[in-house]
């Protein structure tokens, strides 16, 4: 109806005998300021005006608060510096190269100096649970591989510091995007100047969109003929990283040209600034994307963004462009080239100097490369989340940039890692495989550990979720029980080893042997279990009662069910290595249960206590009965089953262990401990196909091989009171002397020492 | 994660050193300085006190003939490399790492002063974690376990002093500690 009014109206003017031009001009006219029109351009208008309310409401939700998901970020343990610190100066150099510390003159935090025996180092200082520790400067003298002397730059003695942890991993989000925070004020000046020189001069200037630039650009794209330059400011970048996909079409950027508009209406310069340097994509590592200067200065460099040189922060705004295109590492040539015309604009802003540009376009790349511990012990990182997935949602690991701080020794991890690849080579099997774990005897700390023999791959972790049959290893919970009962039985109580025939609930019958297929008649006690015989143990186990046996093992809070079955006594029972850690942190911290912990505290992003995860600890086995054991276990690897591991560490390691083997050598296990770490090592198929290896031939080798490396203290010796020496004789442990022949010195619990007359019996 | 009722730290606090102090001082000087400056005074001097006597134990300890030299608080122990290696860290274990543990322990002394008490218990681990055959650094987390009235963890961790505990000062500090009501 309106259409022909308008028409009618149009001929009507027509009909005025006017030019034909005028005529067209009125008529555009009228259909310009038509009612109809109107309301189109009212409709339209009122449909531009809800969609800038739409992104209006968007970005105001989502800038405000928490703008991004940063996800959880877990560290090794700090390296605890101090007088009697049994670390070389090489081991102290590594870890400071781990940490990205740089040689040179120690002005500035993260740099270190190397003079003969001497370590003088700036540290950064860190946020941990408990305080702040200071950047300072140190002086560290050492003698004989540990430090003798601690000092400031003055010399006054420092009793204690703490280097900051190293990062070995984070728990992302789906999308994989990481970033490390930062506020505006932790940026260093040239970086914000160099970017707004460089991406947006007139950045402070304009209102989000900036018509010149995009008509500069326009016509540098049309000169050239192809897409060379573009126009938009930081704001539009931020709004179309942030808010927008990376397709190129005009309705895009119609969008990305109001949400500008709306972000500089609604915030302040420097907030926007902020948001773009926490933004702004810099690389790709894997899935992982690498997003922020923060993270980028850690991923190109391994340092802190305020430590980087004129040229490290040059090179973070070359790759701005294009994070792909001048990957350094890829492209060295094209991304020097790209900082060097960088450099040159930096001049001609006048935000450098002439020198400092001539000085910087003198230096390399300098990358450093994230520090080569950052994700490169996944098993460990698998514990390290199963624990905390009991405390934590999901969703708050991966989005609210925890500070996750665990006792992995990074040095640990790496020897046991190199153990298990060595000694498996040495067995020339491609197969076969193999699990550590490494724990502290006395705190539970889970110091290392290794799911398979490719440590570096994420996969199956065998040192938590293989089950296997744990043979011997099994054994001296059996003799403990015996020497829990210390009227009944010691050291020296002879066990019969003849061969034994039990039979089963079921009716079946069960007839044990030992694996040189012969019995040994009576044997005292100790070295029932030093030489691991199955008949001895069969018999001293159903003397005991398998119900008193499992009572002492559930002791250990292992918090499984145990099978009550007599095959228990030889190891028939299944666990992963994980558990016989737990089972034997027991004995190696004196008798205490004590649970494995992998994460000590929490913090939140901010650096606010979040969480602790405290020592805790039970005595649950009598130190006497335990110190028996301990002698017993120790001659096991002095003269029985395990004695090649004494061989490797030498006649003075005190250490106690026990080897097993499970049925026709599908599993071959070690465990044991010294004075400052307790190891297990199992090794086998993942079939559960036989390998026809022993527990001292496959696993003790590895084993021996982690405490060469790694182990610094002896087994302590610290007799309890309530015990005391005998000497007896090792055939039939009855009373004897010093003097004889082949006799051995005993402990017993006073009260149960051999009676009758000392005398040599051979 | 552990709360904290500071008032029942406090009444704790006065408890154990009420009692231990007539082992010390004159019990109506207890009861004089009580009443005269109290209790908040009197526990801020008590714990001087401990600090204090702690220092003269470490004294005592390098001038007692009892425990031979290599039986100090720390007990011997030894390591792989060669009988001269033996010998150095035999002296390592009884001395060279108790400055860091002594830091760490009057941490632990400010930390309860200022009721910061996990604060406190985690010094105390920290000490443990540097030295974990000190006997010292776990009668500092059992000190601290037991103003949270956490008996059952306090007396395990009392035990595990003991055991290492090669100091007769030590070890009678620790029995005296054991025989307190709350841990029968």
């Amino acid at each position: 109806m309106s259409n022909k009014k308008v028409k009618r109206k149009s001929s009507k003017r027509g009909g005025r005998s006017k030019g034909q031009s005028q005529s067209l001009t009125a008529r555009l006219f009228a259909v310009l300021f038509s009612p109809l029109s109107f309301k189109l351009l009212l409709l339209g208008l009122l449909a531009l005006l809800l969609f800038t309310a739409y992104l209006d409401a968007r970005i105001r939700q989502s800038f405000e608060g928490n703008k991004w998901q940063v996800p959880a970020r877990v560290y090794a343990r700090p390296l605890e510096l101090f007088v009697g610190l049994e670390k070389s100066r090489e081991e102290v150099l590594g870890e400071l190269n781990d940490l990205g510390y740089v040689s040179g003159s120690v002005s500035r935090p993260g740099s270190f100096l190397l003079q003969s025996n001497t370590i003088v180092l700036h540290s950064r200082g860190f946020q941990f649970w408990d305080s702040k520790e200071p950047s300072s400067q140190l002086r560290l003298v050492f003698a004989g591989g540990r430090i003798e002397k601690l000092t400031d730059l003055q010399g006054g003695e420092v009793p204690l510091a703490r280097l900051e942890p190293i990062e070995i991993g984070a728990i992302y989000p789906s999308h994989k995007e990481d970033r490390i925070l930062l506020k505006l004020e932790d940026l260093p000046p040239l970086l914000l100047a160099a970017l707004v020189a460089v991406e947006d001069h007139r950045f402070y200037e304009h209102s989000g969109v900036s018509f010149k630039a995009i008509a500069r650009a326009a016509l540098a794209n049309v000169r050239s003929g192809a897409y060379v330059q573009g126009g938009s400011t930081l704001t539009q970048q931020l709004v179309k990283n942030y808010y927008l996909t990376r397709e190129r079409s005009l309705r895009r950027k119609f969008t990305e040209a109001i949400m500008s508009l709306l972000l500089e209406f609604h915030y302040e310069k420097e907030e926007i600034l902020e948001a773009y340097t926490n933004e702004v994509y810099l690389g790709q590592s894997g899935a992982r994307a690498i997003h922020g200067f923060g993270l980028g200065a850690q991923y190109y460099f391994n340092r802190p963004l305020h430590e980087l040189s004129i040229e490290q922060l040059t090179l973070l705004i070359a790759v701005i462009r294009g994070p792909a295109f001048y990957d350094p590492w890829r492209y060295p040539e094209r991304a020097l080239e790209r900082r060097n015309r960088i450099l040159d604009t930096l001049l001609q802003a006048s935000v450098l100097s002439i020198e400092e540009v001539e000085r910087a376009k003198q230096q390399g790349l300098n990358l450093g490369g994230e520090s080569k511990s950052r994700f490169a012990f996944p098993a460990f990182l698998d514990v390290v989340k199963r624990q905390l997935k009991v405390h934590y949602p999901q969703e708050v690991l991966v989005s609210e940039g925890l500070k996750i701080f665990t006792s992995l020794d990074p040095s640990a991890q790496r020897s046991a890692e190199q153990a298990v690849a060595r000694q498996l080579q040495r067995l020339a099997s491609d197969e076969l495989q193999a699990a550590v774990v490494i724990t502290e005897p006395s705190t539970g700390e889970l110091r290392a550990l290794v799911g398979g023999r490719q440590a570096g791959f994420a996969g199956f972790n065998r040192a938590l979720d293989t089950q296997r049959s744990i043979g011997s290893v099994i054994k001296p919970f059996v003799y403990l029980s015996a020497l829990l009962k210390p009227d009944r039985y010691t050291l020296a109580t002879l066990i019969d080893d003849a061969p034994i025939t039990i039979e089963l609930e079921d009716g079946d019958r069960w007839s044990p042997r030992n694996f040189d297929r012969q019995s040994h008649g009576e044997v005292p006690l100790i070295f029932a279990l030093a030489n691991s015989y199955n008949q001895a143990t069969a018999r001293l186990g159903m003397e005991l009662g398998i119900d008193k046996i499992v009572d002492n093992i559930e002791r250990t809070d292992l918090g499984v069910e145990i099978n009550r079955v007599p095959s228990l006594l030889i190891g028939t029972t299944q666990f992963s290595p994980m558990q016989v850690t737990q089972l034997y942190q027991s004995l190696s911290s004196g008798g205490y249960a004590i649970p494995i912990r992998a994460i000590r505290s929490v913090l939140d992003a901010e650096g606010n206590a979040v969480q602790r995860f405290p020592y805790e600890i039970k005595q649950i086995y009598d130190e006497r009965a335990i110190y028996l054991l301990h002698t017993a276990m120790q001659a096991v690897v002095r003269e029985g089953s395990g004695r090649a591991a004494q061989s490797v560490l030498g006649e003075h390691f005190r250490f106690a262990g026990k080897t097993g083997t499970s049925g026709q050598g599908r599993d071959a296990w070690f465990a044991g401990f010294s004075g400052d770490l307790l190891a297990v090592v199992w090794t086998g198929f993942d079939d559960n196909r036989s390998s026809q290896l022993t527990g001292s031939k496959a696993a003790l080798p590895i084993w021996a091989d982690i405490m060469l490396q790694q182990s610094r203290q002896s087994m302590l010796d610290v007799q309890p009171p309530g015990v005391s020496f005998d000497w007896v004789d090792r055939d039939t442990g009855a009373k004897s002397k010093a003097r004889c022949e082949r006799v051995i010195n005993l402990p017993f619990i006073d009260g149960t020492q051999p009676v009758g007359r000392a005398r040599c019996w051979n | 994660m552990t709360t904290i009722n500071h008032n029942r730290v406090i009444q704790k606090f006065m408890v154990i050193f009420s009692g231990m102090l007539p082992q010390v001082l004159p019990i109506n000087l207890t009861r004089a300085l009580k009443l005269t400056i109290g209790y908040r005074y009197c526990i801020s001097l008590l714990l001087l006190l401990m600090v204090l006597l702690g220092g003269c134990a470490s004294v005592d300890r390098a001038q007692q003939d009892l425990p031979p030299a290599d039986q100090r608080s720390e007990p011997a122990s030894e390591a792989r490399p060669g009988l001269e290696a033996i010998e150095r860290r035999r002296e390592d274990a009884s001395g060279s790492k108790a400055s860091a543990v002594d830091a760490l322990i009057a941490d632990v002394a400010r930390h309860l002063q200022s009721r910061e008490i996990e604060k406190a218990a985690a010094a105390a681990e920290r000490a443990i974690r540097i030295s974990p055959i000190n006997a010292r650094a776990y009668f500092a987390l059992a000190q601290v376990r037991y103003y949270q009235a956490q008996y059952g963890l306090s007396r395990s961790l009392l035990y595990k002093a003991r055991s290492l505990a090669r100091n007769t000062a030590m070890l009678k500090a620790i029995e005296s500690y054991l025989a307190r009501p709350e841990y029968q």
